[in-house]
């Protein structure tokens, strides 16, 4: 079977992690020393660009608090969270998975409970194990004191990942972590909403290997199953766990 | 006599040229990630340092224990993951690559036996000049991702 080329342009959370580093727009500083030089033409002409970037600062931030009010899921960073957080969560569309002991998995299996998504491939040397190193590392860590979140790694290559192929290798690290899979269409259903996205090199003509690109994120889930705030690369096990407590404190109060 | 010497020394320097001419190309600390049993590419980390005067590029690299391995460069952008194939890891004069978790590594694929902890594992490194380098590789536990010890910066270029 050939696998499926996918190039997709799908909103991105790349606009959620540009606002989380805002350009800085404030003027530059100015030295004193340096003005009592200069002719009168070319004060006015500093002062001018001085006005402009005001004036240019002042309407750009009209307009992004404009579009932050618009939207529903706004990314805001509350004091001391690393991770991309969204106060009121995006809610997850149903879809149709199944798990790596061919139980059903939908959406409900996401609510009750905090969980950690990753979407990824077995065929993955570098990226997917860091993450579920990190995931492990993550869940240790919060042990004691919270319920430990659960930990889903998706599988965005079902034909080289079965449930069984998933099931040995996501227990490698964790026996309870939880290998995702099924048809390619449902998988969609889940990660076009989250802005998750994966796609298929050309296979290697000699081997017919090819590998998967896929987002590097780490999701958290939130107990009414929406996405709750997204962990980039490059991931850090005690901030991961720092952020993940906090989050679940402002959740309560 | 003294050419009789001189005419022998040549003749020595011209059998053992190509040996010393081989490339002082440093390999440290070799590591393969452990991985699950089940895996079938495993990734492999090094330190290379090229004391040189000249650059030295890696064309290609096997072991006896895989079917075949490759050189990758994990690059992300916009969020997305994925793996560059490398020809060749080209090392300039008087300079270091460091080949790391979320950086560039070797892919390993068709392990013959799955890798377990702290076996060594041989790898050779084959140069532009068409000299041979062994190493061994020790099978270790990812470290845990944490940016208070990435002493390398965390993407190599």
């Amino acid at each position: 079977m050939h696998p499926v080329h996918y190039a997709r342009q799908l909103q991105t959370l790349t606009g959620i992690n540009e606002r989380r580093n805002p350009a800085p727009h404030s003027a530059k500083a100015w030295d004193t020393s340096y003005m009592s030089q200069q002719s009168v033409t070319s004060r006015a002409v500093l002062a001018a660009a001085f006005l402009a970037v005001a004036a240019a600062s002042l309407v750009l931030g009209i307009w992004l608090s404009q579009r932050q009010s618009t939207t529903d899921a706004v990314a805001t960073v509350p004091p001391g969270l690393e991770a991309t957080y969204l106060p009121q969560g995006k809610p997850l569309r149903s879809f149709d998975l199944v798990d790596h002991d061919e139980q059903p998995f939908t959406r409900d299996r996401l609510q009750n409970r905090w969980s950690f998504l990753f979407f990824g491939f077995t065929n993955c040397p570098d990226v997917c194990p860091m993450a579920l190193q990190v995931m492990r590392g993550v869940t240790e860590q919060v042990k004691g004191q919270a319920p430990v979140p659960q930990v889903v790694f998706v599988s965005v290559d079902p034909e080289r990942d079965p449930p069984a192929t998933l099931k040995a290798y996501v227990r490698h690290f964790d026996p309870e972590f939880l290998g995702v899979t099924g048809e390619i269409d449902q998988i969609d259903a889940l990660t076009r909403h989250i802005g998750v996205l994966y796609g298929y090199e050309d296979p290697d003509p000699e081997t017919g290997d090819y590998t998967v690109n896929h987002s590097a994120q780490i999701l958290l889930i939130d107990p009414q199953a929406r996405l709750r705030a997204v962990f980039s690369t490059p991931h850090d096990v005690n901030a991961m766990a720092r952020d993940f407590l906090k989050i679940r404190q402002l959740d309560k109060g | 006599m003294p050419q009789t010497l001189i005419g022998l020394f040549g003749l020595w320097a011209l059998l053992a040229g190509p040996v010393l001419a081989a490339p002082a190309l440093s390999i440290e600390d070799p590591w393969i990630a452990e991985a699950p049993p089940v895996a079938r590419v495993h990734a492999g980390y090094m330190k290379l340092t090229n004391p040189t005067g000249e650059p030295i590029r890696i064309t290609a690299v096997s072991s006896p224990r895989y079917g075949r391995v490759e050189m990758h460069r994990t690059v992300e952008k916009d969020g997305v993951a994925r793996m560059l194939r490398m020809e060749e890891i080209h090392i300039e004069a008087g300079g270091q690559v460091v080949l790391e978790p979320g950086g560039m590594h070797l892919m390993l694929f068709d392990p013959r036996a799955p890798a377990r902890l702290g076996e060594n594992l041989p790898l050779r490194l084959e140069l532009n000049d068409g000299s041979l380098l062994e190493a061994t590789a020790e099978v270790r536990r990812r470290p845990m991702p944490s940016q208070h010890h990435a002493p390398h910066g965390h993407m190599q270029h």
